[in-house]
């Protein structure tokens, strides 16, 4: 926490007390269901991949992140996404769903200044942190199990 | 609000009705190739004796065998440990043969059609080891 002087103390002392109370406890179960929810759904596009086509369950997991990423994508893009994301707070962000809400909210955001500059150059705003990291982390944990079965630790 | 409803509900029955999909057929066997009778029902027995599956089919070919099961639904955690046992097992009890284990769900399927198919005669022995090597092939692929 900051440094702060008295008065500001004593400010903050007096708004904690006029405050209303966050219903953690209750936002906490929203998101837990929607979020479930949303992994519900995926976990029947996976099935519909493993009956339908040719896929494994080890191998339908690549197709079914890109499926619910492209419904994520026209949902936001309906705008229904926002009310579910006020309604489940971090029960619509933590699912890969929230990655492609991220990327198109970010592109409706920015349409007035343009395609090229607004929606091509914003899009990735938020989603390209996700994108930094994911592959970062990947490339660190790849060297790390290589190196790993490499010196025998692990089989 | 009512449409509403009617989503729900409409949505309740889609998920029960997929209960269908992942009901118990039963354990099933299928020999392509004579000469592996015996291997086949020990496998069998082995794997009735282990508790944390049910549903098996067991495909015998001239030079492959393909092992398939469930898992009970709360094993799930311990997967890797109870294929590791199997292959072991088999490993020792038949070090000459080439066997595979798999627990995937697609690959179950995809064997239990084949044992259907076999079972109604539709297909010539050469076909079945065609599709036994079709899916051993599914099984193999990692993307």
């Amino acid at each position: 926490m900051k440094k702060q002087s008295a008065s500001q103390k004593a400010y903050q002392d007096l708004a904690a007390v006029h405050d209303r109370k966050r219903p953690v406890l209750l936002n906490c179960v929203k998101a837990f269901l929607v979020g479930g929810l949303i992994c519900a759904i995926g976990q029947a596009v996976t099935v519909v991949f493993v009956l339908y086509f040719s896929f494994t369950e080890q191998t339908a997991g690549n197709p079914t992140v890109s499926v619910m990423i492209f419904l994520a994508m026209i949902v936001t893009g309906l705008g229904l996404y926002d009310r579910l994301g006020q309604f489940a707070g971090a029960g619509s962000a933590v699912p890969v769903t929230g990655f492609g809400n991220a990327i198109i909210s970010a592109a409706i955001e920015h349409k007035t200044e343009g395609y090229v500059l607004g929606v091509g150059g914003n899009m990735f705003k938020l989603a390209g942190s996700v994108i930094v990291f994911g592959v970062v982390s990947a490339f660190f944990l790849a060297i790390i199990k290589t190196l790993l079965i490499q010196w025998g630790v692990i089989g | 609000m009512k449409i509403c409803r009617l989503g729900l509900l409409m949505m309740i029955i889609l998920l029960l009705g997929g209960c269908a999909v992942f009901q118990k057929v039963g354990p099933a066997e299928m020999i392509i190739h004579d000469g592996h009778k015996d291997l086949v029902s020990s496998i069998k027995q082995q794997i009735e004796d282990t508790d944390e599956i049910y549903d098996t089919v067991v495909i015998a070919a001239k030079d492959k065998i393909l092992v398939t099961y469930k898992v009970r639904h709360l094993n799930r955690f311990k997967m890797k440990s109870i294929e590791k046992k199997l292959t072991t097992w088999l490993k020792d009890e038949f070090p000459d043969k080439d066997v595979d284990v798999s627990s995937d769900f697609k690959i179950f399927l995809e064997s239990y059609n084949l044992y259907e198919q076999w079972e109604k005669k539709e297909l010539t022995g050469q076909e079945a080891e065609k599709k036994l090597y079709e899916i051993i092939h599914l099984k193999n692929e990692m993307t």
